[in-house]
């Protein structure tokens, strides 16, 4: 009778730590998971609009900063047409919501695959070069894109943008707080995951040393080719909340300078850590804000 | 989002010269940090 009333708290702290190594197995340590409830709790305690606003924002950036991290800071290829992805999702999705009866799930559903299709020939046309021409190249299609949608005026509207409904009707800030952070929630599983893989041993050893890396047998064209089209995909779908959120979309959201912005967050933040880059989105985005207003 | 960028490309600077591990950089040495202190009897 002693023995099973000491082996029942045994097995519960056994059970525990099991928890909490499979939690960390996918990137969600006790810190991490004490921001993300902090963050979910925050309606809950602020009800002014404008900082649920900076919320939303924040973490906006900060999953872009992931995103443009998992290329920049694992396989070394900054991407500098980042934004026109990001541009793209969004109008993949909006057209998807306005001319269709899919939905607004379907339309972000859509803007990832089509961003990460077009992540992919982007990818074949960049990637087997190495160096400063890979962003060069990234540079140019993203400016393409971006004059492409300001040229096709009769799907855009060129630069008065195309009004997009909301996600859901009446939805409000808090609500788009939570989808976002189920989101970034599911984009930061999946990157750990994949990371955490040999594939993601591959795009280490491929950003470590190139021509270290193929002479180990890893094919480095194709590592990058699917490391560029996950990271297009998910600037896509974050493109598409994007769209939904701010109801608005003109080529202006595919500027240089979004690009530049996601950037340096995401080496502010450290590179390769993938995180870091959402933290750096909450401390400047809150402090540049707020000192400004 | 002018001042914005400015601000943005001081820091960045500044990370690239003294600390180019970033913010998570500067976290896990923090952890490490603590780590160290408290195996020290």
């Amino acid at each position: 009778m002693g023995q099973t009333t000491e082996a029942i708290p045994v097995r519960r702290a056994q059970s525990r730590l099991t928890l909490v190594a499979k939690l960390n197995s996918i990137g969600l340590s006790p810190p991490i998971l004490a921001c993300l409830a902090l963050l979910a709790l925050a309606p809950l305690f602020v009800k002014d609009e404008y900082i649920l606003r900076l919320l939303v924002i924040s973490l906006y950036f900060g999953s872009l900063a992931m995103t443009f991290d998992f290329t920049g800071g694992y396989i070394n290829a900054v991407n500098f047409g980042f934004a026109a992805f990001v541009g793209l999702g969004a109008y993949a999705a909006a057209l998807v919501a306005i001319h269709s009866t899919l939905g607004a799930w379907a339309g972000l559903l859509a803007g990832a695959l089509i961003t990460g299709l077009v992540g992919f020939f982007t990818g074949i046309l960049t990637l087997p070069l190495r160096g400063i021409y890979v962003s060069l190249m990234s540079w140019f299609v993203g400016m393409t894109l971006m004059a492409l949608a300001t040229a096709m005026e009769g799907v855009t509207r060129g630069s008065r943008g195309l009004i997009v409904p909301s996600i859901y009707p009446n939805a409000t800030t808090t609500a788009y707080l939570y989808i976002l952070l189920g989101l970034f929630l599911v984009i930061y599983i999946l990157l750990r995951l994949i990371l955490r893989s040999p594939v993601g041993l591959a795009f280490r050893a491929i950003g470590q040393n190139y021509d270290a890396a193929q002479a180990s047998g890893v094919d480095p064209v194709r590592y990058k080719l699917l490391n560029f089209t996950i990271s297009s995909a998910c600037a896509g779908l974050f493109g598409g909340f994007y769209a939904h959120y701010v109801g608005i979309v003109t080529p202006d959201v595919m500027g240089m300078g979004y690009t530049m912005e996601v950037m340096a967050l995401s080496f502010i933040g450290g590179s390769g850590s993938l995180l870091g880059g959402v933290f750096a989105a909450f401390l400047l985005i809150l402090c540049s804000i707020r000192s400004s207003a | 989002m002018e001042f914005r960028l400015i601000l943005y490309g001081l820091l960045l600077i500044l990370v690239m010269i003294f600390y180019p591990a970033g913010l998570a950089g500067l976290y896990q040495a923090a952890m490490q940090k603590i780590k160290s202190k408290k195996r020290k009897p």
